[in-house]
């Protein structure tokens, strides 16, 4: 009787979180956010953001969309919301956005797991006394364990050129029709990698002062979209942040990689060439992209 | 020991930030930066739809590093419909709409726009040169790309002829019209 409770505890508790368990926790595990809550509330609430947004997309899916910018704007209120007022904690995308978490089961997958390992190197960063070789050995077992716990689940580290997101018969339709929302993405993308070489600063000083400004950056991004936003395509980490690249060179195609797929599943939910139907075997076609080392590989990383 | 690292990141740092992009790299930029304004709605889509050649010059005038002059299908105007000028990593400063006069019978790509298609051929300049070293002259040394269309055995077929400085020799790519890599050749 014992047996079958335990059981049914453990069966419940892995239905109610589908995200991927990371064990043991790294010690530092979500201390970035002790000591700098602003920065990592507004990485909660663009987790929330993102699936929300996916989530508001499917339902419209396969639907006429009268008027783009509307939704657009309405979209964008809600997320500017969430910015506004963030959650504290990780959101659980599945109690969000339990359709996108179904249609989408290896993206969702695949994001989750390299989440923990950004989250899990901004800890490192924002944790470790000094700039050493001891920081930079632990942000290398952090990765090591990210490569060997859930090897299935892993994107790849490999340079993968911009044609990954932008080369399919889908591509760019997020941004057509949602130019704004898009900018907002990418603006939380540069954030996110600027976030890194904040960390890498020398003293604790220096690095309180460069998350603020990364945080009031982003807030300047974002303030009068489109036209605060400057990018003209999705910020690239080796370029945003150098001294991140300089010391953990995989790294900067692994980040990117995931925040192509992003863009990529917002493609795939705007597209009027990919049906509701498709959506699943798309979702799969493309995360299996995004962990084979050879799709898309660049032979140049960066570009220059 | 602290002090060596802080000298790496810093460096590492000023490396990356301060070296040039390519001719090329600068001439694929210009395009998404016209891609960005026709979404904008800040110039018009036949700017995406009917780009037939791009020409990229270096220049050394204070922070403007490249132009990039864009010309439409038109047969009867010689010059750009659109300038941008960028700085040394490929960011635009300033844009100009010289013109917005097409030719009525210009092509519509029936599955990429021209703009996009005109990328996938520079992304082959860009990359290309590693695995065939001939390429990397007009990775180099950039000067136009220009797009036309061929049919061969009834499929269609983009055509891009790239020209470099200090060499005669055109670079050729072909397409399918959904940007899939079809062939390069020099002649």
């Amino acid at each position: 009787m014992k047996k079958l409770i335990l059981s049914l505890i453990f069966f419940a508790s892995i239905s109610a979180h589908s995200e991927v368990p990371w064990s043991p926790l790294p010690k530092e595990a979500y201390k970035f956010g002790e000591m700098y809550p602003e920065a990592q509330n507004l990485l909660f609430a663009f987790d929330y953001g993102h699936a929300l947004v996916y989530e508001m997309l499917l339902q419209k899916k396969d639907q006429v969309i009268d008027d783009p910018e509307g939704l657009e704007k309405e979209i964008l209120q809600k997320i500017m919301t969430i910015l506004k007022n963030p959650p504290t904690v990780k959101v659980d995308e599945g109690d969000i956005a339990p359709n996108y978490v179904y249609t989408f089961p290896l993206i969702t997958s695949l994001f989750d797991w390299s989440h923990l390992l950004h989250q899990f190197v901004l800890d490192v960063l924002a944790t470790s006394k000094d700039r050493d070789q001891k920081m930079i050995a632990r942000v290398n077992e952090i990765y090591s364990q990210y490569l060997k716990m859930n090897p299935t689940i892993v994107i790849t580290d490999s340079c993968k050129t911009m044609q990954f997101m932008d080369g399919h018969y889908f591509s760019k339709a997020f941004r057509k029709q949602f130019p704004s929302f898009n900018l907002l993405i990418w603006s939380y993308h540069w954030f996110q990698i600027k976030l890194y070489d904040a960390l890498l600063k020398p003293s604790k000083k220096e690095r309180d002062v460069a998350v603020a400004k990364t945080v009031k950056d982003f807030w300047s991004l974002i303030s009068n979209l489109p036209d605060s936003a400057e990018f003209d395509m999705m910020p690239e980490t080796a370029k945003e942040a150098p001294a991140l690249a300089k010391l953990f060179p995989k790294m900067p195609a692994a980040f990117d990689n995931n925040h192509m797929l992003h863009d990529i599943v917002s493609d795939l939910l705007a597209s009027t060439k990919v049906k509701k139907q498709q959506l699943r075997a798309e979702g799969i076609r493309m995360g299996r992209m995004a962990q084979d080392p050879e799709a898309f590989k660049s032979n140049l990383c960066p570009q220059k | 020991m602290k002090f060596i690292f802080s000298l790496v990141l810093l460096f590492g740092s000023n490396i990356f930030a301060q070296e040039s992009v390519s001719r090329a790299k600068a001439t694929e930029l210009s395009v998404h930066r016209i891609e960005r304004l026709v979404i904008l709605k800040k110039i018009p889509e036949t700017f995406l739809n009917h780009i037939s050649k791009i020409v990229l010059t270096k220049e050394s005038n204070g922070e403007i590093a490249f132009k990039s002059f864009v010309f439409l299908e038109n047969k009867n105007v010689a010059s750009a419909n659109l300038e941008i000028n960028m700085d040394d990593q490929g960011k635009t400063i300033s844009h100009q709409v010289v013109s917005e006069n097409v030719s009525p019978d210009a092509y519509f790509w029936p599955q990429k726009d021209s703009a996009t298609l005109i990328e996938d051929a520079l992304h082959f300049v860009l990359e290309g040169w590693v695995e065939h070293s001939e390429v990397k002259i007009y990775f180099d040394q950039f000067e136009s790309i220009e797009l036309t269309k061929f049919e061969s055995s009834s499929d269609l077929v983009a055509h891009f002829i790239v020209t470099a400085t200090n060499t005669q020799k055109k670079l050729h790519i072909y397409l399918k019209p959904d940007g899939t890599f079809l062939s390069h050749e020099l002649k």
